[in-house]
């Protein structure tokens, strides 16, 4: 041990401490600690760091994966590699109905509530919704709209579930077919809060070529607003799709904040009555930290 | 004065020759050491060869503010806050004393003011905090940059 006799600098500290330090930082932060000179490198890596960075109930819910839940707590060397496979891989559990990820910055929980997980109207009347199978989906089922007037989807996550101190943001992840109908007009109404209260409404478009018709005047056909009043200003109270890393489309839906260990149930909800709509797979509705 | 002199006391020995004489409620946060007085060696002196006095008497200090049940909760705050106000080379002595004497909640203090320095800051911001010199080569630095850089995609390319 060397001796305090001289001042000591941060890179001259016993490797358990840079690492109690480390600990409580972020990952980012361990990253980059790493990076700042090589003595950091073991202390930056080791497992007593990343540990602290993942959920404190991570094997829990990785026991309930529906892969060999032990073949992937032993498949990594370290702490460090099991974080950032959990952040890059969507981890199925529950038979299929949801996956859950850490956000990369700040190893906060994340799950996708699959199709299956949500109550679809008419859900399970095959001349209204299809469930079927698409390469590009993380769940082994989508369910596309056939044919309704009246759509609504629900979901319901456990705030329990999620992590502490954090403002979640709820998405709703979808494609849409060639011929993808009946979203235009009119946005539809989106709407989270607790299970039981009134929910956060929100305008949602889910039509990405033809947002600007909404709200503008939705008993006009767009075409034919257009050719009467030249462009249509954007309504900028509402949410928009936008295109994911994954190649899906999502659309924020409404955030909400979980405090301490809460066991309230958190719905999420989005509707639209009108006209005949068809053409749009649902992949689930995601729940994951808000950005910034 | 009666009952100070019924208290016992133990006798510390920093590096430097120093001794400092400290009651026992206080020492006994020195985890790792308590041992060796409450094996009731009393009367010796115990030796803490790499722990110089400027520190152990600034641990004392911290020690004797926390052993004191009178003190309230938001002086105990503000004494901390004050306490970790001072030099990095200071701070980090103090970490290590707290380490080698395994007190927790200094430790927890200590690392905490650390980890508030370095939260955000990039590793040439960091290496100039702390006065580190940079020992990879160019290339070794752009190779981590990049792992790092895809590690986080581009969310955080200011790594």
């Amino acid at each position: 041990m060397m001796l305090s006799g001289s001042c000591s600098g941060f890179h001259d500290l016993p490797e358990g401490c840079i690492a109690n330090v480390l600990s409580l930082t972020s990952s980012k932060d361990a990253c980059r600690l790493s990076l700042v000179a090589s003595t950091f490198r073991s202390a930056a890596d080791s497992d007593a760091v990343w540990e602290r960075f993942l959920p404190p109930d991570y094997v829990d819910i990785i026991s309930r994966s529906i892969d060999d839940p032990d073949l992937l707590l032993t498949k990594y060397r370290s702490k460090k590699e099991l974080y950032f496979h959990l952040c890059d891989n969507p981890n199925i559990i529950d038979s299929g109905t949801k996956s859950f990820s850490l956000e990369k910055g700040t190893g906060k929980k994340c799950f996708m509530l699959a199709a299956r997980d949500l109550y679809i109207l008419w859900g399970d009347i095959p001349q209204y919704w299809a469930w079927i199978s698409l390469p590009g989906s993380r769940f082994p089922e989508v369910a596309e709209l056939l044919k309704v007037t009246r759509f609504e989807v629900r979901g319901k996550i456990n705030a329990s579930m999620l992590s502490s101190g954090t403002k979640y943001s709820a998405y709703m992840v979808f494609s849409t077919k060639s011929g993808f109908h009946g979203f235009d007009y009119q946005p539809a109404e989106a709407s989270v809060g607790i299970s039981g209260h009134d929910g956060q409404k929100r305008t949602v478009c889910l039509d990405l070529h033809s947002y600007q018709y909404s709200r503008v005047n939705h008993r006009m056909p767009p075409r034919f607003y257009i050719w009467l009043h030249g462009n249509v200003p954007i309504d900028h109270s509402a949410e928009y799709p936008k295109l994911r890393a994954d190649g899906w489309m999502e659309v924020e839906l409404g955030e909400f904040l979980v405090e301490g260990k809460q066991d309230w149930d958190v719905e999420i909800s989005l509707m639209k009555g009108g006209y005949w709509k068809w053409g749009l797979l649902i992949q689930g509705i995601e729940i994951r930290p808000k950005a910034g | 004065m009666s009952s100070t002199e019924a208290k016992k006391m133990v006798v510390l020995k920093s590096f430097d020759g120093v001794t400092f004489e400290v009651e026992e409620s206080v020492a006994v946060q020195f985890e790792s050491i308590r041992h060796m007085f409450e094996d009731n060696l009393a009367g010796s002196v115990i030796p803490l060869s790499n722990i110089k006095s400027e520190i152990l008497s600034k641990v004392i200090d911290y020690c004797k503010r926390h052993a004191d049940d009178t003190t309230d909760e938001e002086d105990l705050k503000a004494f901390d806050a004050d306490f970790v106000k001072v030099e990095h080379g200071t701070l980090f002595d103090i970490i290590r004393a707290a380490n080698y004497l395994n007190i927790k909640s200094l430790l927890d203090l200590t690392c905490q003011t650390v980890a508030d320095m370095i939260k955000g800051k990039t590793p040439a911001e960091i290496r100039e905090l702390f006065n580190i010199s940079d020992e990879f080569t160019p290339e070794e630095e752009e190779e981590a940059s990049i792992i790092t850089r895809f590690i986080y995609m581009d969310r955080y390319a200011d790594c």
